[in-house]
């Protein structure tokens, strides 16, 4: 070979070589999130992303945008719409305009321990996915948030306590507003960014969220009670774009799916641990649990979820899913005996 | 000699022995009180590297001898907080935990164990309101070093939600030094401040209007010569804020700076200039 036909052949390698390159760094999904750099969240989804670069040969990965840096849920779905992101890590308030079905499992007193939520995930995951999928949005996994509870400034320990409470609602959420209809609550609604201050001043004397969140937003340092009964349990999930997902090649599409099952069901352990954990916490800071005062009392609760739950129907989900979820619930605890928190 | 004279040898051994040590330890605070100044104007990140691991530990043996020495322990605190925002914390994060940890624990030694404010930090934050309002100007190195370690070390541990439940108290310290020397340390107060505001969205308690607010007064206190300020602030703010046009003005202030522009104050600039550069790298991933 002379060395004239060798350098084309040389510029060709390098050639090939940029385009190898250059594919390489064609499938990158810019996912958001609220979650802060360092939390469980984005320690999981940096490890997804890490076992997708490898097993793909650094063909597909993700650009992590934490912190709530591309805005709030709603924020970051509109630029999905757009394609400016392509994945997020969204909760209620994103899975209300995803698929507002999905949010049957975030409904009040539903569950009674997280084994009931696994075997409710189980037998209804895939069909709220495919709720998902017709809207446009692949579902990675589910990632829940976690039991959510009433904390108060005023001991909770019989329904009629709750009354009293000047409860904060976060305004637009049809699930807390049908829950504290049922429960008699006249909650205040407001946004989120306004709950530290509301509490302050005294607006509001009550609030539900997740321990963890309690802890993270300061609420704990404003109320003195928790009723140590979960109100509900919110649901959170990784979504990916369909345009995006189906833009991927196949093998790409499995890697992303089967890690993301993966992933997302570590990142749910691991948020019961640091809840399990954040409750701990928030006993050592003085916050005092409250008990229902009877049986019959916590039998009360699981009616007024029952009301709750239909007065979504229609609202978010259809009848039909809800009484298929009561009963798969209903025979579940018949073979599996008493609840274990 | 007679037993009594024995005794009373001893008893003046001792005496002296006691003297002199205090004499040796004041003479060594005294020296390694010049050692920090000159530390903190050393431009050659290496060497200062070396020098501050190596009086850390020297520093931690005076501290056996004389444990309540309140210059010692908050050069402790401090040396501990800024080696490991300087040299650690952008390699190693598991080893700057630890450091800040022990810069917290020096730091809150400085305050007497029955006082109002050391019982409200370790365990009745419900009362820090109080205490810090009884606290003198006298004590703003003490809080604010304290204040440093305790946050920075709370920013790297985010799944503990002990740590997290720390940040009102971290947080209400920082405010008291900026109400009461918002000068002391390059505008240190506003500067932490910023940090801790711009780093989060308003969701979860962020407030990036305020972040902004608190970096532009703390180069306005330290006349942009404290160059970590502009470092934070393109790392906090302008990051979780987008705005990359920022982020890169901000950055290039820092590399286009001369190291001698604040002299006292040439290491910390040094180590933003170093910081400066780990940032931009990491534009396309912010961004």
């Amino acid at each position: 070979m002379t060395t004239l036909t060798r350098t084309p052949l040389i510029i060709l390698g390098a050639l090939l070589l940029c385009a190898l390159t250059a594919s390489a760094q064609e499938h990158v999904i810019k996912f958001a999130t609220l979650a802060p750099e360092g939390s469980t969240w984005m320690n999981v989804m940096k490890e997804y992303d890490a076992a997708i670069r490898k097993e793909s040969g650094n063909r597909l990965g993700f650009r992590l945008y934490p912190s709530g840096v591309q805005g709030d849920e709603r924020d970051v779905l509109r630029k999905m719409k757009l394609g400016q992101l392509h994945s997020a890590g969204i909760t209620g308030n994103g899975l209300t305009t995803v698929s507002p079905s999905a949010r049957i499992l975030d409904s009040p007193f539903l569950f009674r321990d997280q084994k009931e939520i696994d075997f409710a995930y189980g037998k209804f995951g895939p069909e709220l996915e495919k709720a998902m999928d017709e809207a446009g949005y692949v579902n990675l996994g589910w990632a829940e948030v976690g039991y959510v509870y009433m904390f108060t400034n005023n001991p909770v320990r019989k329904k009629d306590d709750l009354s009293k409470t000047k409860m904060w609602m976060w305004e637009g959420d049809p699930i807390a507003e049908a829950s504290f209809d049922a429960l008699g609550i006249h909650a205040i609604p407001l946004s989120i960014t306004d709950v530290l201050t509301s509490l302050q001043t005294n607006l509001i004397d009550g609030v539900y969220t997740s321990p963890l969140a309690a802890i993270a937003l300061q609420w704990f340092t404003r109320v003195k009670f928790m009723l140590d009964l979960p109100l509900a349990n919110a649901a959170g999930a990784v979504i990916i774009s369909k345009k995006k997902y189906l833009e991927l090649p196949e093998d790409l599409r499995t890697i992303l799916t089967t890690n993301g099952r993966k992933y997302m069901r570590k990142l749910t352990e691991l948020s019961r641990a640091d809840n399990a954990n954040a409750l701990t916490t928030l006993k050592k800071n003085g916050i005092t649990f409250t008990q229902p005062s009877s049986e019959d009392e916590v039998r009360s609760y699981a009616g007024i979820g029952s009301t709750a739950r239909r007065k979504l129907v229609g609202k978010l989900y259809s009848q039909d899913v809800l009484d298929r979820l009561e009963s798969s619930l209903e025979e579940y605890r018949r073979t599996t005996g008493p609840a274990k928190k | 000699m007679t037993r009594p004279t024995i005794i009373l040898s001893f008893a003046c051994l001792l005496l002296f022995q006691g003297c002199f040590q205090q004499i040796a330890v004041g003479s060594l605070t005294g020296i390694m009180e010049d050692g920090f100044l000159v530390l903190n104007e050393e431009s050659d990140l290496a060497l200062a590297d070396a020098s501050i691991a190596s009086n850390l530990k020297l520093i931690e043996s005076v501290l056996k001898g004389d444990p309540g020495n309140d210059k010692l322990l908050l050069m402790a605190c401090r040396g501990y907080a800024s080696y490991a925002m300087g040299f650690v914390e952008d390699d190693d994060t598991a080893r700057a935990l630890l450091f800040y940890r022990r810069g917290r624990d020096y730091g809150l030694r400085l305050f007497p164990a029955d006082g109002a404010l050391a019982v409200a930090l370790r365990s009745d934050p419900a009362g820090l309101p109080d205490a810090l309002r009884r606290a003198a100007t006298s004590d703003v190195p003490a809080i604010f070093w304290t204040a440093v370690a305790w946050g920075s070390a709370i920013n790297l541990d985010r799944t503990n939600p002990d740590a997290l439940a720390e940040l009102p108290r971290v947080e209400a310290m920082m405010e008291w030094v900026r109400e009461k020397d918002p000068r002391y340390f390059y505008g240190g107060a506003d500067f932490f401040l910023g940090t801790l505001k711009g780093s989060r969205p308003a969701i979860l308690g962020g407030d990036t209007a305020a972040s902004r607010v608190h970096f532009e007064r703390a180069l306005e206190l330290n006349g942009g010569k404290f160059l970590l300020t502009y470092v934070y602030y393109a790392k906090s703010y302008a990051r979780q804020t987008l705005d990359s046009a920022l982020f890169g003005r901000l950055l290039t202030a820092v590399d286009t700076a001369s190291i001698d522009i604040l002299p006292e104050a040439r290491l910390s600039n040094a180590i933003a200039q170093k910081k400066a550069i780990i940032l931009r790298d990491k534009i396309n991933e912010f961004f």
